[in-house]
């Protein structure tokens, strides 16, 4: 890295760290100033979470169904013999699947935000998760349909508990391999997102006086994390490719 | 390490589609694109299988880059 961006880099990160520094200072400094942020931010979040969701679900579904479409006119090239329509077929596919995925997540994340208004907001909020589900699952669903449509080979239902064990097991050597890589660096960007937050919450906890569910939460993923991991390890090297 | 390979042109021979060779070697119709475009190097048993079904050696299917498949 250039010499003169490293030093303008510092700078930024000093300015950054010295205004936090600087908040925090007046933070400990005005007696019930943190109480009163805290609940009038609380106050807004609750009231906007609902409009949130129903924009999360707007765009995610909407989005989702466009990339669908895509997929099935590719699949429909692929019907004339068009063998080189499958693999984009089956990215639109996947992007639609992935889309739904982040419109639950989405929505449900959001939905705590909305807990410290009882009412109307928390309401409307709670509606929209379970409207949300159903969309999600028959969306997914039918996507699943359409794989398969394209991948006879593939097994699973959706709405089956052992799905992604089914659908794993369905898969050949190719398909571990990729899903073995994208889980390992899933485990390595997990642990440190995970280790990271518990930084955080560390710090925070030293300088604001609270409980320490949050440390012990974060704590119990990164050994699950771990030892999941380990467990995993293990048994791939007594089985070898075979299934779960 | 990469590899050269012939899949498509000995499945052209066969007049088999990727989904009917996938089905024959116990692999995915995306398995064998992977393959045929040189993104996936199979195992050796997927190797095997394939050039039992194509009738020929694995060296007149398979070489290393920079190596002739033998004709």
């Amino acid at each position: 890295m250039n010499k003169t961006v490293k030093f303008v880099l510092m700078i930024l990160a000093s300015m950054v760290v010295g205004g936090v520094l600087g908040f925090g200072v007046i933070w400990f400094g005005m007696d019930g100033l943190t109480a009163d942020m805290v609940e009038k931010l609380e106050n807004s979040l609750a009231l906007g979470v609902p409009v949130v969701q129903a924009l999360a679900i707007l765009v995610c579904s909407l989005t989702a169904a466009s990339y669908m479409k895509r997929a099935r006119r590719f699949a429909a090239a692929l019907d004339t013999g068009d063998e080189d329509q499958a693999e984009p077929a089956l990215r639109a596919a996947d992007m639609a699947i992935n889309l739904l995925e982040m419109q639950q997540i989405l929505v449900m994340f959001l939905l705590p935000l909305s807990l410290t208004q009882v009412g109307l907001s928390l309401l409307a909020s709670s509606v929209l998760v379970v409207v949300s589900m159903p969309l999600v699952i028959l969306g997914q669903g039918r996507i699943v349909d359409f794989i398969r449509r394209i991948n006879p080979e593939k097994r699973g239902d959706v709405r089956d508990l052992k799905f992604n064990k089914e659908w794993y097991n369905s898969c050949d050597e190719a398909e571990r391999q990729k899903i073995g890589r994208a889980s390992y660096r899933t485990v390595l960007a997990t642990q440190m997102v995970l280790v990271a937050l518990l930084v955080v919450v560390v710090i925070v906890r030293l300088l604001v006086p609270g409980d320490n569910l949050a440390a012990w939460c974060l704590l119990a993923a990164i050994l699950t994390l771990k030892i999941s991991f380990w467990a995993g390890c293990s048994r791939a090297e007594k089985k070898g490719g075979e299934a779960l | 390490m990469p590899l050269a390979n012939r899949v498509k042109e000995h499945r052209a021979r066969l007049g088999i589609n990727q989904q009917e060779l996938g089905q024959r070697i116990g692999a995915s119709r995306q398995t064998v694109s992977l393959i045929e475009r040189g993104d996936y190097n199979p195992s050796i048993t997927l190797a095997l299988r394939m050039a039992r079904e194509f009738g020929v050696p694995v060296e007149e299917i398979f070489a290393l880059e920079g190596e002739d498949t033998h004709e």
